[in-house]
């Protein structure tokens, strides 16, 4: 049921990014050709319009994980949605990769097009690769911080999305005027977790648990205290996730009134 | 065959009637087979169970009977349809004398009248 | 087995209850006309069935199950509103019907569009309204469901519209299976109900065999509702 689900969420928000991609690679594409043949006036204007679709891409990719949230499960489509017999849990999952899918999707096509409009201008790949004496990218450590900040990355992007996903399921709390209400839960939300940085900030200085940490983790390698920031970094981040995935749950499965 | 259901009288009943009517007209004849449920259903524009209602009440009545696998024939019995249909007959006459009374004719006066209409009518017909 | 249980099912907005203490049970192969004013609670029961809206209080039984993932399995709801994905075409529905529901009959869908000539390469976008809530109604009733909830499927239509509704919820009756119809145009719909149920202000104030009520009271039901909700 997951793989249907996430098919017709694909189908959904491809229809409308797959042909802003493609505008945005002609038009960078576009742009590297005027750029070869040292065409200032249309090079600028070409560049203009592939600037204006990056923005508009990413503009479109944040309505989209929105509305594909708001629109099918809370507005008019979930009255087929939430009638489907597929467990809640499954809804948000799909609707939760597909538009990470789609989020990283752009970013990788805005970076390719930025690519195409400047890649004459750049060295080539080996020569880029040369500039590095090797011995740092190659070690297994390094590997395993990549990863390790791509797991980092990714969490920040579910929770990013899963805390849209709350809020706009916590505007069910009301009857009306839910679109404010679930604005209001944002500015709340997000106002909250400053307050408790701050806070953890003040009171890590205050009664010097920072600094007693940054002695305990200057004891060990570069590595391995890298190694703990990383993990209580995705520890905090696992963390916002879990808890705006089960006010996302709870609300959908024992609150729902859809009107 | 277009069905006609009035509003006060409950629907059934009045389905009842109206298959009554067909059968000892001949549209259903002696021995045939009743359309299905279902069929007599969408025909009619009513509930199914309304319809099986319906005809398991001229079943009791022996107007019908049910083969437990092919479906509902009509009695081959005509002396059950003769009956039907002769019960229907005083049914109608005992509302159009009570009709006619209401106008202040009396039963002998009515028949008068409806011995002369004969006459008109088969005189029509020469 | 009853096909649906309410017991006790209330549901309150704010403190407006816009059900108070419902107690129905509906038993297979039978038609149920849910019949009330605009606002009377109608919609409400239904959705709570169809697993949309959570009850304040009490509770709702589909074949011995509250709403949930099992329940929606076999329960068929016809919302009043448009739910269609407007972008998909006619086809994409019948395809994501019979991805999610493996009671949905392909075949038979596709031959009730065939007779209302829609054409399944359409896109509902380019429907009309009237054409789009056929779609809807015809997905509804392909799936071979236990209940059919069907919230006005009768409002707004036009009479052949109509007619080849209720002709569409005759054909498909299976004596294993309830349907459910709100509405509060009774004239149209009363000769293919065995039941009705009457809602006034979130409350049940009549629940009874259409042939009972025409013979107790001598009058259509259509007319006995004129009655009784007479403000």
């Amino acid at each position: 049921m997951l793989s249907k689900l996430m098919k017709y969420e694909f189908m959904a928000m491809g229809r409308i990014f797959l042909p802003l991609f493609g505008a945005l690679l002609i038009v960078s594409a576009i742009t590297g050709i005027f750029g070869l043949l040292d065409l200032t006036v249309p090079t600028g204007i070409s560049i203009a319009v592939s600037i204006m679709l990056i923005v508009g891409i990413f503009v479109v990719v944040f309505i989209l994980t929105i509305q594909r949230f708001w629109n099918n499960l809370l507005a008019s489509e979930g009255y087929l949605t939430m009638t489907l017999p597929v467990s809640t849990d499954r809804l948000i999952i799909s609707k939760l990769l597909v538009a990470s899918v789609w989020n990283i999707v752009s970013i990788i096509v805005v970076v390719g097009a930025v690519l195409i409009m400047v890649g004459h201008g750049l060295p080539p790949l080996s020569v880029v690769m040369q500039g590095f004496d090797g011995s740092y990218f190659v070690t297994h450590e390094a590997v395993f911080i990549i990863v390790q900040l791509v797991i980092f990355l990714i969490l920040c992007l579910f929770s990013g999305i899963l805390l849209l996903y709350a809020c706009m399921s916590l505007g069910m709390l009301v009857n009306k005027y839910r679109p404010l209400v679930s604005f209001g839960a944002y500015i709340v939300i997000t106002t909250a977790l400053q307050i408790i940085t701050a806070i953890t900030i003040t009171v890590g200085i205050a009664t010097g648990g920072f600094e007693s940490f940054m002695n305990y983790a200057e004891g060990f390698s570069e590595f391995v205290s890298m190694q703990i920031f990383m993990w209580i970094a995705i520890g905090v981040v696992l963390l916002l996730c879990a808890a705006f995935y089960a006010i996302t749950r709870c609300m959908l499965s024992k609150r729902l009134n859809l009107q | 065959m277009t069905w006609q259901f009035s509003p006060d009288r409950p629907i059934y009943l009045q389905l009842q009637e109206q298959i009554k009517l067909m059968i000892v007209s001949g549209r259903h004849p002696p021995g045939g087979k009743m359309p299905a449920v279902r069929d007599l259903a969408e025909n009619a524009a009513v509930n199914p169970n309304t319809v099986q209602r319906a005809l398991t009440e001229l079943e009791r009545e022996g107007l019908l009977h049910s083969q437990r696998t092919s479906g509902r024939y009509v009695t081959e019995d005509k002396t059950v349809i003769e009956k039907t249909k002769s019960e229907l007959a005083s049914e109608i006459v005992e509302a159009f004398l009570k009709k006619m009374e209401a106008i202040g004719y009396s039963v002998k006066e009515t028949a008068d009248i409806i011995a002369g209409e004969a006459e008109v009518s088969s005189n029509g017909n020469t | 087995m009853a096909i649906l249980n309410c017991s006790k099912l209330s549901k309150y907005y704010g403190n407006k209850a816009a059900l108070n203490g419902i107690d129905l049970s509906i038993e297979p192969g039978r038609i149920v006309g849910l019949l009330g004013p605009n606002a009377s609670g109608k919609t409400t029961l239904i959705k709570i069935c169809a697993g949309l809206l959570t009850p304040s209080s009490g509770e709702a039984y589909i074949g011995g199950m509250s709403p949930g993932i099992e329940t929606k399995a076999v329960v068929s709801y016809l919302p009043e509103n448009s739910y269609l994905n407007n972008w998909m075409k006619v086809s994409h529905m019948l395809a994501f019907f019979e991805d999610f529901y493996s009671d949905f009959n392909l075949a038979k869908a596709q031959e009730m569009l065939k007779n209302l000539g829609i054409d399944e390469n359409q896109s509902l976008k380019s429907l009309s309204k009237g054409t789009k809530e056929k779609v809807q109604l015809i997905l509804v009733m392909a799936r071979e469901a236990k209940l059919y909830l069907l919230d006005e499927p009768i409002g707004g239509v036009d009479p052949a519209a109509r007619d080849y509704i209720l002709n569409t919820i005759i054909k498909n009756y299976n004596p294993e299976a309830s349907v459910i119809i709100s509405t509060h145009l009774i004239y149209d719909i009363e000769q293919v109900l065995d039941d009705v149920v009457f809602i006034k202000n979130g409350e049940i104030a009549l629940n009874t065999p259409v042939d009972d009520l025409r013979e107790n009271h001598g009058m259509s039901v259509d007319a006995y509702f004129r009655e009784v909700f007479r403000c």
